[in-house]
């Protein structure tokens, strides 16, 4: 029986266990990102918390200790003064686990492993992109497309702003699940944070706004690829579309509101015309 | 022809074997052959074969071809099941698994962060080296090039 034993085996012997985890953590520290199987990550993470704990404590027992942990020598600096610092106010919780497509050889569940508030952080470009997104559809609920597009989106960091002091249930630009990560993200950070995902959510609105106009131009490009090739080949009246990008199912376009599982099912999903058929729930 | 070659032989053996005999040693060689040769067998004593220990009952058999619409019907709950747990990536619009990150944001945010890492060596070694872009500050991409 194996009930509430926190540990994972992982097929391995203790002394291979104790050393693979030892790794992918000084591995974590020194990358700050790692991607790796989900169980792994969660270990490595619970371990990984620890080592930091110790690196804040910031005495004589605690680095011995991290030190015999720690694989590479280089990173134990980082230990005690990076994290330290970045992590003086934050009570745990010093890792995040995303979780990714499996691997295509064993099907096995992905992870990308994280340590919080690293300059590579993750949840804050998602969390930036998805602002910029809704943004743009709040814009695009009072004026038409060529309008937004003409006019662009404003103001993206005082909007940023405004969500920061808002509760669970108050309305807003943002969906509320945005809304609680971006106060998540913004936390234990400065005001040059706020700035940043300003910055980011403008920029990927600009690449939403951008995406029709770059599509065609590549389509366009690879048209006249082809049709040279044809005419190196000796045929000149050469007439042939090749999709660089295919339509895929599903895609929502900016201001959809109709869930997903609406939109994969395609036809399907619509009610048809005739008596007694319905939509695939 | 071949019935009297067979008596020939068979005298000829009984003569033989009376030969043999009328020597002393031969004797008591022959008699000990005769009777390994009547008590040798290839069969265990008593059994057909190994078959008989087992009870019929383990040697279970189908007793009929299983027709096309029974074998459909044993089949009919191994399909794939679907997917329900779809929803649209809350920036890019594409659809993904609920509770796991969006396939293309995360390939176009690591893309991105290799390029920037890849700029950022070859600027400090060219400024180290001293080449002709070691004071030049190239703008950071929005996006890299590959995405659409």
């Amino acid at each position: 029986m194996k009930h509430g034993v926190a540990f994972r085996k992982f097929s391995r012997t203790s002394s291979h266990r104790n050393l693979m985890l030892r790794n992918l953590v000084t591995s974590l520290f020194e990358h700050e990102q790692i991607r790796t199987t989900l169980a792994k990550a969660k270990d490595t993470a619970r371990l990984a918390e620890k080592i930091i704990t110790l690196g804040k404590k910031n005495n004589e027992t605690s680095y011995r200790q991290a030190q015999a942990f720690i694989l590479k020598p280089p990173v134990l600096p980082k230990l005690f003064t990076t994290f330290a610092e970045r992590y003086a106010n934050r009570p745990g919780g010093y890792t995040r686990i995303h979780r990714l497509d499996n691997r295509f050889g064993d099907n096995a569940p992905i992870a990308l492993l994280e340590l919080v508030d690293n300059p590579r952080d993750f949840k804050l470009e998602m969390t930036a992109r998805a602002v910029g997104r809704e943004l743009l559809n709040e814009k695009l609920r009072w004026d038409s497309p060529r309008g937004v597009v003409n006019s662009g989106v404003q103001h993206a960091e005082t909007a940023v702003v405004k969500e920061l002091n808002l509760g669970g249930f108050d309305s807003s630009e943002l969906r509320p699940t945005t809304r609680r990560n971006l106060q998540k993200v913004m936390k234990y950070r400065g005001r040059e944070a706020l700035t940043e995902i300003g910055a980011k959510a403008s920029a990927y609105i600009e690449t939403i706004l951008a995406k029709p106009v770059a599509e065609t131009k590549m389509q366009l490009r690879a048209d006249s690829k082809e049709k040279e090739k044809a005419r190196k080949r000796g045929n000149p009246n050469f007439v042939g579309s090749f999709p660089v990008s295919p339509a895929r199912a599903g895609v929502a376009s900016p201001g959809e509101t109709r869930p997903a599982m609406r939109l994969v099912q395609g036809a399907l999903g619509r009610p048809a015309r005739w008596r007694g058929r319905h939509a695939l729930a | 022809m071949a019935s009297l070659a067979l008596h020939q032989t068979r005298s000829f053996i009984s003569t033989f074997r009376s030969s043999w005999a009328q020597l002393p040693v031969a004797a008591s060689l022959a008699a000990n052959l005769e009777l390994r040769q009547k008590s040798f067998s290839w069969a265990l004593p008593g059994l057909q074969s190994l078959l008989e220990l087992l009870p019929p009952i383990v040697l279970a058999v189908p007793k009929s071809k299983i027709s096309h619409s029974r074998k459909s019907m044993r089949s009919a709950n191994k399909g794939l099941k679907d997917k329900r747990n779809i929803v649209n990536c809350p920036a890019c619009g594409e659809p993904k698994l609920a509770h796991h990150a969006c396939r293309a944001c995360y390939s176009s945010i690591m893309a991105r962060f290799k390029v920037e890492t890849k700029r950022l060596a070859t600027e400090t070694t060219k400024r180290v080296s001293g080449g002709s872009w070691s004071r030049r500050k190239a703008p950071l991409m929005i996006e890299s090039p590959k995405d659409s």
